[in-house]
């Protein structure tokens, strides 16, 4: 399936896995973000990248619902979920890993693996072998460190074993907020490699990147969003080419007010 | 030769066992919710006049204070969602609580008069105090979900006086006991540990491995640590906080409900005996940095050594001075160790 | 604004404010008409409880400086007015000392007690620092319990147990009899409440303020932290103590219940009910407690059909409903039903504060050389090195988790670096605290919120000035400070106007949004007439205009002679204000030059775009 979409044609379309619309933010008297649409299909990686400020991270806190909607609406296959708190969407398959891991940093990397499935544990679905075998497949070094006590690894480490946390919940949507967030680039290049492969596996993922070069090469769609408003949406490759995105980042040329 | 320090010694691990279960309750609790229960204390009175008075064939006033806290529950669930627009929600809401009210009349009127095994009154009464447990955390902390540390101080500070009050009104000012789980003892060379002692000791480590079971081994409980340790984490990975923090409160009460019925056959129990057995857990707890619960423990069966050597070798009028003046240093070391450099507003 | 509208607004205002000097003048005269009445026409019994709100009223007065005003939970005020009572107590009655000078020589006492229990648990935070005066309150009262041959221990100490306390004696005539002691306790409560009134509104007061909101930000300005937790801890024990020889010489016998622990309970009610953030709400809330209290051990006894303190019941849910459901206190929210009083008019005329000169001499005015400083594993600044220049304007520029505002920390001496070098002015600063380095010349705003919400712009810009500004507590306390405080004054209102705040300048400072509030904080640096003003993310949250507002107004500051160091996100502000960039990432400077060259440097680009993935 080749053809490009409007935007208006992906939100109403019957692979809409997650549908924004017109989503707002507000706190203090500051509008962080200003009736933000998007949307993510079944199966697609979808990238929000845009420079600091710009009201990423506010995005998907909101959409979790971590912190509270001025105004729209989020809908998950089609239902309304706009006042589902983290923790039930956790058990609907939405899994967000933070910008600040918020790993438990006492407990070990076995634990934190564990409590990633609490939800659908406490929910019936008790299968932690196949699921932890998977994440320490995808991460060898958190294979290595089972025992170890989170708050003592890496950022590297730590930043694979909140994806590995997220993993353990079997999402059907994948929530990232900037994984490469003060990694090396060596780590980078590898968590990178990851998301590449939980995509081909079939996860959808939602990931709010500052890297925008890497992003946009992995995503399949993406949108530059500027102090709060979706500037550009459109095919990930398109985005790409596209010179209005070093400018965002950059501060190379003004956009209208 | 160390005949009186032997005895001092289990004289202070016995006393030093109850403070360590209040300072167990009072680690679990602010660990995961940042509640200072300054009413851990009232609980152990609660349960252990709820027995003498199941004894005595009378309703316990416990259970007036239970329904009470189940009526405002529905009250609170009934006005949450309402405001939420589920008004079929709303009924399922009231009718919960206000069942389970109805039940637990029931059952204790019928416990009262029925001449029940000492066992199952004893059963019956810690199951009783218990409930107070998640009722004050959805009537007292659930509705303030962003309050500071220092606002849920003041706010136990004013439920340890409303129950202290009401044990009051419900039991009067003398002393009440109930009777030894068993009689006899067994004899170590100088000590003699009777049978309440021995329960007391059994019964304690007992409720030591199983929490450490608990929360070291099962996901529950993992689930309840890392509500403790990470909010948001917790959340994120499909925890309900308020749910932990009512599991949290819970076990904190029900640590204090088994405290007040093992201690009470040794020495007593008054309307306001509790608040002091609170204080001395919070030693304890604060020596285990309000976080650490084996450190708290054993700090917990310190100052009940410390206690009974004080007051024998130094004099038994200051004994419980010697104790508070512990706290400073300790709390002066953990303040150091929390060093933020921004300080939050309160 | 057009003139009509404008004239409009201000006769409403004039309105409003005549409504509320009169209607707060009323309610002062009827307050004072009640004093005065009181002793003439009520009963004994009335008295007593008159004077009983009036000595539990001192007490309330103490806590609400210290808690509500400076953020210090305290447990155990009780203890300094049992130190107080028995120290009068024992000294008048043992030693033949004369009563007043007891009386002072129990303040005297309490005050030594109070600052050595301050220098152990002052540096203890929030419910720590609760715990440990919980912890002293009971110490205190355990050793008045017990040391008998001293105290008398449990049953008390006076006539009635053979130690005679002799009666205060004015002009030959005995103060016995709640009627004449009316005068000397509520004497002493109108004193207290013009001090403290006179204190909250001076510069002292200012800092005390702070403590609660932000200490860091006070420290930046030069307030002595410790130092002014100190000062305010002292003043609530002497006013406990106070109160306590008042107990002394009205019943002329005390019991070490006075020091206990229900009796800071008690206080701590008082405080809540009033409002702890209000002197009046102390005075309200002892009130309502002394009255309430009455009426609850009248009736509740009746109902449980047998004797005993039940009112605690009462008080415990009272605690619970007015913190959760009226947190401030009822005189505060009272209060916010009232219109407000009008402002102190600012004098413009007022004499100008001392200024520096401006030194424009080319050179180094900040260096920083081989700055490390790592936390835990992890190394957020790295060998840093980069100067600013004497009258430019630098932008310290890096992608999120880039260590700026660790380095921000560095310089401003939150933080201290663990090896390298930081020189303001030619003098190292890398170990100095806070509030020393404010003195150089140095000052900052903070990127999240450090203002005190309920203070007026003024005051909160007024804060800015502590380093330059020299009146102290007894200054505050007793109103000598009219001078200087108009000169700070006026002077805060030109700087409001510079950033464009002046509109409303004793508007609250919540009333503001986000991003004005910003232009606050820029307001308040520049009250402390920096040589070096350092700007932490100063266009967060703006709008455009906002934006360019903030440029030209940075603008102006550097021809003004000021040298300005910012660190910022928004691109668009930063490349065309700035003489300098300083491009930081994973805790390394990645570059250092003009804008134009440096935005162009490959590295800088890769930082913020990132570079291609394998």
């Amino acid at each position: 399936m080749s053809t490009v979409m409007s935007e208006e044609q992906r939100a109403a379309s019957t692979d809409a896995r997650l549908v924004v619309s017109g989503l707002s933010v507000r706190y203090g008297g500051v509008t962080a973000l200003d009736e933000v649409s998007l949307s993510v299909m079944d199966g697609e990686l979808v990238t929000v990248i845009g420079a600091n400020g710009a009201g990423k991270s506010s995005l998907l806190n909101a959409i979790v619902g971590v912190v509270p909607k001025a105004g729209g609406r989020v809908t998950l296959g089609g239902e309304d979920i706009s006042r589902e708190t983290p923790e039930a969407l956790v058990g609907r398959g939405v899994v967000l890993v933070p910008e600040r891991r918020e790993l438990f940093a006492a407990m070990n990397v076995e634990d934190n693996l564990r409590l990633g499935a609490f939800a659908r544990y406490a929910a019936g679905d008790r299968e932690m072998a196949g699921p932890l075998a998977t994440v320490y497949q995808t991460f060898p070094q958190l294979a290595e460190r089972r025992r170890q006590i989170a708050g003592t690894m890496s950022g590297g480490e730590q930043q694979m074993l909140a994806i590995g946390r997220a993993m353990m919940a079997k999402p059907r949507l994948l929530l990232l907020d900037e994984p490469s967030l003060g990694l090396a680039p060596l780590i980078v290049d590898e968590i990178f490699r990851v998301v590449s492969e939980l995509r081909a596996a079939g996860a959808t993922v939602l990931l709010i990147e500052q890297n925008a070069r890497a992003a946009l090469r992995l995503a399949d769609h993406a949108y530059l969003l500027e102090t709060g408003s979706v500037a550009l949406g459109a095919p990930a490759a398109e985005l790409a080419r596209d010179e209005r995105v070093a400018a965002a980042y950059l501060g190379l040329g003004s956009q209208a007010p | 030769m160390f005949d009186i320090p032997l005895i001092l010694l289990f004289e202070g691990l016995t006393n030093g066992a109850i403070y360590a279960l209040m300072a167990l309750g009072i680690v679990v609790l602010y660990s995961v919710t940042g509640v200072i229960n300054v009413a851990q204390g009232e609980f152990v009175m609660l349960s252990a006049l709820s027995v003498a008075s199941l004894l005595a064939g009378q309703v316990p006033g416990t259970v007036y204070l239970v329904v009470a806290g189940l009526v405002l529950w529905a009250v609170y669930d009934v006005i949450a969602r309402l405001r939420a627009g589920q008004p079929l929600r709303a009924l399922v809401a009231a009718v919960v609580p206000l069942a389970v009210a109805a039940a637990t009349y029931l059952v204790v009127v019928l416990a009262a008069g029925a001449n029940l095994p000492y066992l199952a009154l004893i059963l019956l009464a810690v199951a009783l105090t218990t409930l107070l447990g998640p009722i004050c955390y959805r009537v007292i902390i659930q509705p303030l979900p962003r309050a500071s540390v220092l606002v849920f101080l003041i706010m136990t500070i004013g439920l340890h006086l409303a129950l202290t009050g009401l044990g009051l009104a419900f039991w009067g000012p003398q002393p009440y006991t109930i009777p030894p789980f068993q009689r006899g003892g067994v004899r170590f060379g100088a000590v003699y540990l009777d049978g309440q002692d021995l329960w007391l000791f059994g019964i304690s480590a007992l409720l030591l491995v199983g929490l450490w079971f608990f929360f070291g081994r099962t996901l529950w409980g993992k689930a309840l640590r890392a509500a403790a340790v990470n909010r948001l984490g917790a959340r994120l990975s499909g925890i309900s906080v308020v749910k932990a923090g009512s599991v949290a409160f819970t076990l904190s009460v029900f640590l204090s409900a088994v405290a007040g019925v093992l201690i009470t056959p040794i020495t007593k129990m008054v309307y306001d005996f509790g608040f002091m057995l609170g204080l001395k857990g919070f030693v304890g707890a604060i020596i285990g940095g309000l976080a650490n619960p084996a450190i708290a423990v054993l700090g917990a069966l310190f100052v009940g050594v410390a206690e009974q050597f004080s007051a024998f070798y130094i004099s038994s009028a200051y004994k419980d001075v010697l104790v508070f003046l512990l706290i400073i240093p300790v709390l002066l070391m953990r303040s150091l160790q929390h060093l933020d450099f921004e300080e939050h507003v309160e | 604004m057009n003139a009509p509208d404008g004239r409009r607004a201000a006769a409403s205002r004039t309105r409003a404010d005549t409504v509320a000097v009169w209607l707060r003048g009323g309610l002062l005269v009827i307050f004072l008409a009640v004093l005065v009445a009181l002793p003439l026409t009520a009963g004994a019994f009335e008295l007593r409880l008159a004077n009983l709100v009036g000595m539990y009223g001192l007490v309330v007065l103490g806590l609400v400086l210290l808690t509500g005003y400076g953020g210090l939970a305290s447990l155990g005020q009780a203890a300094f007015v049992g130190s107080g009572a028995y120290t009068a107590a024992i000294l008048a009655s043992r030693f033949g000392l004369n009563p007043w000078l007891s009386i002072v020589a129990g303040v005297l006492l309490s005050l030594v007690l109070a600052w050595l229990i301050g220098l152990v648990t002052l540096r203890l935070k929030g419910h720590y620092l609760a715990l440990a005066t919980l912890a002293w309150g009971l110490v205190i009262t355990g050793v008045l319990r017990n040391w008998m041959g001293v105290t008398g221990g449990n049953t008390g100490f006076g006539s009635a147990t053979g130690n005679r306390i002799p009666p205060l004696t004015f002009l030959g005539e005995e103060l016995r009899g709640d009627r004449v002691y009316f005068i000397l306790v509520w004497g002493c409560v109108l004193l207290a409440l013009w001090l403290l009134s006179n204190l909250l509104r001076s510069r002292t007061g200012r800092a005390i303020k702070s403590l609660r909101t932000g200490a860091i930000a006070a420290a930046s300005f030069g307030v002595d932290v410790q130092r002014t937790k100190m000062i305010t801890f002292l003043i609530a024990a002497g006013l406990a103590a106070v109160a306590g020889g008042l107990h002394t010489y009205r019943e002329l016998f005390i019991v070490p219940g006075l020091a206990g622990l229900n009796a800071s309970i008690d206080y701590l009610i008082m405080a809540v009910i009033g409002g702890l953030t209000s002197i009046w709400g102390a005075l309200a809330g002892a009130g309502i407690f002394v009255l309430l209290k009455e009426q609850l051990q009248q009736w509740l006894p009746r109902i449980v059909g047998r004797t005993g303190n039940y009112e605690i019941i009462a008080f415990g849910f009272i605690l619970i409903l007015v913190l959760q459901y009226a947190r401030r206190g009822l005189v505060p929210m009272l209060d916010s039903l009232l219109p407000r009083m009008p402002p102190r008019p600012v004098k413009h005329d007022a004499a100008p504060l001392p200024a520096r000169e401006v030194d424009r001499s080319p050179g180094a005015l900040l260096e920083l050389r081989g700055v490390t400083r790592s936390f835990g594993g992890l190394t957020a600044v790295n060998d840093l090195s980069f100067a600013v220049e004497r009258g430019s304007i630098v932008g310290l520029i890096g992608p999120n988790g880039a260590g700026k505002t660790t380095a921000f920390n560095l310089i401003t001496g939150v933080l201290s670096p663990d090896s390298g070098s930081i020189t303001f002015n030619g003098a190292a600063i890398g170990s100095r605290a806070p509030h020393r380095i404010a003195a150089l010349g140095l000052a900052r705003t903070f990127q999240h919120l450090n203002l005190n919400p309920g203070m007026s712009l003024i005051e909160n810009v007024a804060l800015g000035a502590y380093a330059r500004t020299r009146s102290g507590l007894l200054g505050g306390m007793l109103g000598l400070d009219h001078a200087e405080e108009e000169s700070v004054r006026s002077e805060a209102v030109r700087h409001l106007r510079r950033v464009g705040l002046d509109e409303d300048p004793h508007a609250r400072a919540d009333s503001l949004p986000l991003g004005k509030v910003r232009l606050l904080e820029v307001a308040r640096a520049l009250m402390a007439d920096p040589v070096l003003l350092l700007l932490d993310e100063p266009a967060a949250g703006l709008r455009r205009h906002e934006k360019e507002d903030l440029k030209r107004l940075v603008r102006n500051l550097k021809a003004d002679g000021v040298t300005v160091l910012l660190v910022e996100h928004d691109m668009d502000v930063v490349m065309d204000l700035v003489d300098t960039l300083v491009v930081m990432n994973h805790g390394n400077k990645l570059a250092e030059g003009p804008p134009a060259v440096v935005r162009h440097d490959p590295a800088v680009i890769e930082a913020y775009l990132g570079r291609e993935v394998a």
